[in-house]
């Protein structure tokens, strides 16, 4: 009885706690819109022209601005996705086009760093996802991989493993001791490792990449070990219809959580 | 050359200031209002090329704002684009389509993009 009560309490709070997140990204949204529109308008020379030390000043406040407007996304995603989950927009595409775009968007980012990124499949299937969501998960695992690497190559695959998809990341980066794995998609969780917090980044997108797999009914998970790189992957179902739409509700993030407590 | 008039109703002191500036580096004039139900009397009195609507205001919302307009016969073609902090689409499903605004742009904005969203409604379509 008494387990039940906090398991009650609990829920609540999370409820409130999402709700209270919510609000608060909003607000804090408010004030971010004149600061950056006026910095980029100095920036610009909409306003006189600036010279190098103060364009120097207005660069870094602009991209604090833009780090801060990038954390508050974040934090709104990561409590909707808690309090309610996300709503697929599921269509049928080819997966390869999907993935593609993404790697090729991403090129740029690895040649700056003189990282090979590349892209290996082996079929072509049609696979029922939301598009952008799944575009964000691929694109924020290749991100994490470059951010972490400093030479060598990133590689994504994927494949079909009997009704479902497995795709993955791995990078040639430093590897991540076995300590640390298990904290990778909690949230925040970077921002208690002082040794992650130098690569910036709020410490969220691997727990939103959590959410978005888990709502497609697929599973995300890391293998690495020190010295050895990491490699990040995560299953799709390759059709939505089997699933029920009281699964595509469940809170995704917190569910597991809580579920040890009852 | 005609100048093109735009009407920014946003209850944001510092972001009606702020866009109304970023809007005149683009050579437009811009009439401002914190109120929605002010808004549809400017419009009513005045002839506006585009109204950027914010949707999170006291008196009365974006939404609401933008649904009285689309009920006057006198001001339903209005274009409008929605700035807002929220996504039009999470006030729930179809609002976009129902109500037909031209765009909507979220705050934070990038002013080259804004720049460019705006002069490419402004410039088509005369």
């Amino acid at each position: 009885m008494k387990l039940q009560k906090s398991y009650l309490e609990l829920q609540e709070l999370e409820k409130l706690k999402s709700k209270f997140l919510t609000i608060t990204s909003h607000e804090l949204k408010t004030p971010l819109t004149p600061s950056k529109i006026q910095t980029q308008m100095l920036l610009n020379g909409d306003l006189g022209e600036l010279n190098e030390k103060q364009k120097k000043s207005f660069e870094i406040i602009l991209r604090n601005i833009n780090r801060l407007d990038e954390l508050i996304g974040d934090i709104l995603e990561i409590s909707q996705l808690e309090a309610e989950g996300f709503k697929l927009k599921i269509e049928k595409v080819q997966l390869k086009n999907v993935i593609g775009l993404v790697v090729k968007n991403m090129l740029p980012v690895a040649e700056d760093k003189k990282l090979v990124l590349s892209y290996e499949f082996s079929q072509t299937p049609l696979i029922e996802i939301d598009k952008k969501r799944i575009m964000e998960v691929v694109t924020n695992l290749i991100d994490n991989a470059i951010k972490f690497t400093t030479r060598g190559k990133i590689v994504v695959r994927t494949q079909i493993k009997g009704k479902e998809i497995l795709a993955s990341v791995s990078d040639t980066g430093p590897g991540i001791a076995p300590e640390h794995l298990g904290k990778l998609f909690i949230p925040f969780s970077q921002l208690e490792e002082t040794f992650t917090r130098e690569h910036g980044g709020s410490g969220l997108g691997l727990a939103i990449c959590k959410g978005i797999v888990e709502q497609h009914g697929g599973k995300i998970w890391i293998e690495s070990a020190l010295g050895k790189g990491a490699t990040f992957y995560f299953t799709l179902p390759m059709s939505q219809k089997s699933k029920k739409l009281k699964d595509v509700k469940k809170k995704v993030v917190i569910s597991k959580e809580i579920k040890k407590l009852k | 050359m005609v100048v093109k008039k735009i009407l920014l109703v946003d209850d944001e002191l510092d972001i009606r200031e702020s866009v109304k500036m970023l809007l005149e580096t683009m050579n437009y004039e811009v009439e401002i209002t914190d109120d929605g139900n002010n808004a549809i009397t400017m419009l009513k009195n005045g002839t506006f090329d585009l109204v950027l609507l914010d949707i999170l205001m006291p008196k009365i919302s974006g939404i609401k704002t933008l649904e009285k307009i689309r009920a006057d016969s006198k001001i339903k073609n209005q274009k409008v684009v929605f700035l807002t902090v929220v996504s039009p689409t999470k006030n729930g499903e179809g609002i976009i389509e129902k109500l037909g605004p031209l765009d909507y742009i979220e705050k934070p904005i990038d002013n080259n993009s804004f720049k460019e969203k705006i002069e490419k409604i402004l410039g088509s379509g005369e």
